[in-house]
């Protein structure tokens, strides 16, 4: 019975899996990953670990992914082409990911093998206050370094997502109604109080009035 | 055999003179100068070389030869070769004429070659020459010998190739110079195959330096057979063939002989000296000089006098068709050399030499008229537009007319008695081992090559001084493309010019009478002794079967003509024993000899009437193509030799060799190293994937290794 | 029978090697990321398997940590994604090749 269950969700996260890959347009493949997700969530309870298993579903399906998807919609990601650089990258990928899984199968095959595997799973750690115990006294130390990390991540994402100074030339103002003090963008203007109104680089060009500046590209740097 | 001094002098003379004119005459430019020091230097040495051959003990008098050892040039082992000089008789001979030509020559040219831009040069070259030949005739061992073969070589090369803005005088430079090579290689075989069957190289004994004869030793050794095994052997024969080659190349017989009617090309001179009296004979030189090694290598005579007849009547058959006045000389020249050779092969070492001293000099004075005609015709040789020049060129006309019938062989002239004797000797030779009738074929041809002689000498004679003036004509088809040079009249040449030629024909006249053979001197009840046989005899070998003793005659003298009596004063030499060679002169030998010298006066008479009869009235005959175009040989060469050895070297060679593998690894080393620098770039183009892959594959090697390592352990623990 | 612990392994195995072939495919920058959450989430399988079958907690505790590091990462990382788009309004990964000799 549970080898059946086990075989349904394996098959799902393997298709899941393999989809996503496999999907030009990065949407439907982030959809396929929240199938992954959940199918392993359900693996995850025929382990025994139901607390996993719902934190998977809250962080990854419901956090991450959600972010993934924003993300997606925000920047409006098209459909991938087929390659034209780096094609003999295919082969290569699938030849490495071979041996990859042949070296994966050769410790598989002992660790199978090795008479101190238990073959029944029959665990009772996988409980809520188990995995609590568990954190908040041996594992302390990675759980505060843990909330430390977040911190950081947060700091990151904010100072990421913050612009200053004048605008590189190839950026594109975000759609939307902007509205910049004229010194971030113009170092002459610093005690100019008129904001600038702009919708894309080419009208902050147009209202600073170095249209026809030569801009930095790709090549120089 | 004392240490002479003054021998050196006779080749270092010319040699101070090339280099004072390469130094200081190019700089003076001054040509009384460059003439002066030029001749001087050549006069010094046939002065010395006089003086040596005819003092009371010198060369041609003494049993030993003069000797001069200037330095020891290579010693290693048992190999020594000596910078000696060594003056017996066949080289005091070769010596005397050589100089004595050489010098009436260097004063003709000093005339002749007025005006040119290169007069230091032509004289320094020309000084370059006598150097090499004289060391060429006088060296005492092989190896110097072949330098001054090698240096008469060079010599000619310079010579040939004088005219520089001449477009056929470079070709024809190479051409002599490497078919010269080609024989090189054979005389340089034969040169190692007598060191190595006899340790030495040298061809006098020296005592006082330990140094051995090669000569004696091969002398000592027993005669080989006869048949096509004795040339590949290894033997004597191998060596005497291996000689000979070299002296096909450097005297002009089949099959090296193509370079010499090229060799026309270069000034008249050149064509005198060396392409006639000096260089030519040097192949001679160094057969006679090797007579102990040819009388014991009767295959290899052979061989000589076959390719010596052969090319005799091949060269005459040429001459009769050529229209360059210069050209019918040099196939006269490869001609007369075949008969030295016959003579040679069937054992007449003497008649030989004879014969290329009276070929000197009317060689040479054929040429130098040629030359002198050449010059009053504004430079023009080509016997067709010539004619009736005998009433412009007198003394050019008398005395090329000596020279005419000295090379035809009419009596008392100098070409007759040698030419006789040739014939005489071949009649009478035997080969031992070689079918009897030899001599007679052999004479047979000899007989005609006379005839074609006489026919194309005359023809010679004919068409350029008498008959109609053809000079003044415009209508004789040119295959220049320019007019005739008809509006000049020709001029006799200035005294520089033909006082050598008078001095060449009285030589010419009366230079055979050293050489009358006995058979002819008893007729006139004078002087009976054939001088030049006399001192040439005892330093050539004799064929076996006509002397019981072996080796060079050094201790003893060998007469074969009856000792002299006394009629008037007293000879030379005391006479030292007979030999049973003596038998050889019995009345009818001599009555034989009588009337085979009938014949060849009316072989020659023959051919001067024939000439004179097809030639005076139509001096334009056609003759036939075949022979004109020398039977196609120059084709044949290139066709066979030169465009298979061209197309391999191109093809082979350097584009499948050199540029191919040679290059071709060196470049592949290049685009190995390119190569690998352009996949490794792959590592880093700045792809995101590219790294990530690159990242994988590391990690892939060392799961890989931990795996593998691991394993032993996991084996353990599997059940 | 029961699933072994091989075959969870297997899974984890697979899932971690398509991943692998999805980042070194994958052109898009998000797609690409995307595929290395995959990865992650095969190392988690494999930690919750063995905690399973050996019983012990620790390999829940650390899926845990590896979850709370992927949700940081993620919002750092997308947020970097966004700064590129801004500046090359690219979102292909082939066109940030610039970081080479």
């Amino acid at each position: 019975m549970v080898a059946l269950l086990f075989i349904l969700f394996a098959g799902m996260a393997i298709g899941c899996a393999v989809s996503m890959v496999a999907q030009r347009n990065p949407l439907y493949g982030a959809i396929s990953l929240i199938g992954v997700f959940i199918s392993l969530a359900c693996l995850y309870v025929t382990l025994a670990a139901p607390f996993i298993a719902a934190v998977q579903v809250i962080v990854y399906a419901g956090a991450i992914m959600v972010l993934v998807v924003f993300v997606i919609m925000l920047l409006n990601v098209e459909e991938e082409e087929r390659p034209t650089r780096l094609r003999s990258l295919v082969p290569i990928a699938v030849v490495l990911a071979a041996v990859l899984f042949a070296e994966a199968a050769f410790i598989i095959y002992f660790v199978q093998a090795s008479p101190s595997t238990p073959t029944r799973n029959i665990s009772d750690v996988g409980l809520t206050s188990s995995i609590g115990a568990g954190l908040f006294t041996t594992y302390l130390l990675p759980f505060e370094i843990t909330s430390i990390l977040l911190l950081m991540a947060v700091v990151g994402a904010m100072t990421l997502a913050r612009t200053g100074g004048l605008l590189p030339p190839r950026a594109v103002v975000v759609p939307g109604h902007q509205v910049l003090a004229r010194d971030v963008l113009d170092p002459r203007a610093v005690n100019e109080p008129e904001p600038i109104h702009a919708r894309s680089t080419a009208e902050v060009e147009k209202i600073l009035g170095i249209e026809g500046a030569p801009h930095v590209t790709d090549e120089d740097l | 055999m004392g240490t002479n001094n003054l021998l050196s002098l006779i080749i270092f003379a010319p040699l101070a003179g090339a280099v004072i004119n390469w130094l200081v005459g190019r700089r003076l430019r001054n040509e009384r100068f460059i003439g002066v020091v030029a001749c001087a230097s050549v006069g010094i040495s046939t002065l010395i070389a006089f003086y040596l051959a005819f003092k009371p003990d010198g060369a041609l008098r003494a049993t030993q030869p003069l000797m001069d050892h200037l330095w020891t040039w290579i010693q290693v082992g048992t190999f020594r070769a000596d910078f000696g000089l060594a003056m017996d008789r066949l080289s005091g001979i070769y010596a005397l004429f050589i100089t004595f030509v050489g010098l009436l020559i260097h004063i003709f040219a000093t005339g002749y070659m007025h005006g040119d831009r290169g007069y230091y040069r032509f004289f320094a070259y020309l000084n370059l020459f006598m150097f090499a030949m004289l060391t060429l005739v006088l060296a005492d061992n092989f190896l110097l010998m072949f330098v001054g073969w090698e240096g008469v070589g060079l010599c000619s090369y310079l010579l040939i190739g004088f005219y520089l803005d001449k477009e056929e005088a470079a070709p024809a430079a190479k051409k002599a110079f490497i078919a010269n090579r080609v024989g090189d290689w054979g005389f340089v075989l034969g040169l190692m195959l007598i060191f190595f069957m006899t340790g030495s190289i040298s061809f006098f004994e020296k005592k006082a330096l330990g140094v051995t004869s090669a000569l004696t030793a091969i002398g000592n050794l027993p005669i080989d057979g006869f048949g096509w095994h004795a040339i590949f052997a290894g033997g004597v024969t191998s060596i005497a063939v291996l000689l000979f080659i070299g002296a096909t190349g450097k005297s002009a017989q089949i099959p090296l002989f193509v370079w010499l009617p090229d060799a026309m090309a270069g000034p008249t001179p050149v064509s005198a000296l060396i392409h006639a009296a000096t260089m030519v004979t040097a192949g001679v030189y160094m057969v006679v000089r090797c007579s102990a090694i040819y009388t014991h290598a009767p295959t290899a005579m052979f061989i000589v006098a076959i390719v010596g007849a052969a090319t005799a009547l091949f060269a005459a058959t040429i001459g009769i068709a050529q229209n360059d006045i210069k050209k019918v000389l040099a196939y006269s020249t490869i001609s007369q050399l075949g008969y030295m050779f016959l003579a040679c092969g069937m054992g007449a070492f003497v008649a030989a030499i004879l014969h290329v001293m009276t070929h000197a000099f009317f060689k040479a004075q054929l040429f130098l008229g040629s030359g002198s005609v050449i010059h009053g015709m504004h430079h023009e040789q080509d016997m067709r537009r010539m004619g009736g020049l005998r009433k412009y060129m007198p003394i050019t006309w008398l005395t090329m007319c000596a020279g005419w019938l000295a090379i035809c062989g009419v009596p008392i002239f100098a070409g007759f008695f040698s030419k006789d004797e040739i014939l005489w000797k071949t009649w009478s030779g035997q080969i031992a081992g070689a079918p009897p009738a030899l001599g007679k074929a052999l004479w047979f041809i000899g007989a005609v090559t006379a005839l074609l002689t006489a026919i194309y000498m005359t023809r010679l004679m004919v068409m350029t001084f008498w008959g109609n003036e053809r000079f003044r004509e415009k209508t004789i088809e040119d295959s220049h493309g320019h007019g005739s040079h008809g509006a000049h009249t020709p001029h006799e040449s200035p005294w520089t010019m033909t006082i050598p030629l008078i001095v060449l024909a009285v030589l010419s006249t009366i230079g055979g009478l050293v050489g009358v053979p006995y058979a002819l001197s008893s007729l006139t009840g004078g002087h009976p002794e054939n001088y030049f046989e006399r001192t040439l005899e005892p330093a050539v070998n004799s064929v076996p079967g006509e002397e019981t003793n072996a080796g060079q005659g050094t201790a003893e003298l060998h007469w074969l003509t009856p000792p002299p009596q006394e009629v008037d004063g007293k000879p030379a030499f005391a006479p030292a024993k007979r030999s049973e060679a003596e038998a050889v002169h019995g009345p009818a030998e001599i009555s034989q000899e009588r009337l085979f010298t009938l014949i060849s006066i009316m072989v020659a008479i023959t051919g001067i009437g024939i000439g004179w009869v097809m030639f005076q009235k139509q001096p334009l005959r056609q003759m036939p193509r075949l022979l004109e175009h020398k039977y196609y040989v120059d084709e044949i060469y290139d066709a066979a030799v030169i465009q298979p050895i061209l197309v391999i070297s191109r093809e082979g060679l350097w584009k499948l060799f050199d540029i191919g593998v040679i290059d071709g690894l060196i470049h592949s080393l290049g685009r190995t190293v390119v190569n690998l620098g352009r996949t490794i770039r792959h590592m880093q183009l700045g792809f995101v994937r590219g790294y990530a892959a690159i990242i994988l594959a590391g990690a892939l090697i060392i799961i890989g290794y931990f795996a593998y390592s691991g394993a032993h352990v996991l084996r353990f623990l599997v059940k | 029978m029961t699933p072994q612990l091989s075959w969870y392994l297997a899974l984890s195995a697979v899932l971690f090697t398509i991943g692998v072939v999805g980042v070194l495919i994958k052109r898009n920058v998000i797609s690409m990321f995307m595929c290395i959450e995959l990865m992650l989430n095969a190392v988690n399988l494999t930690f919750v398997a063995f905690s399973s079958f050996f019983r012990d907690v620790s390999g829940q505790l650390f899926v845990f940590i590896v979850m709370t590091v992927a949700a940081a990462e993620a919002a750092v990382g997308l947020g970097i994604i966004i700064a590129i788009f801004r500046n090359r309004e690219s979102l292909d990964v082939d066109d940030a090749s610039i970081l080479r000799l």
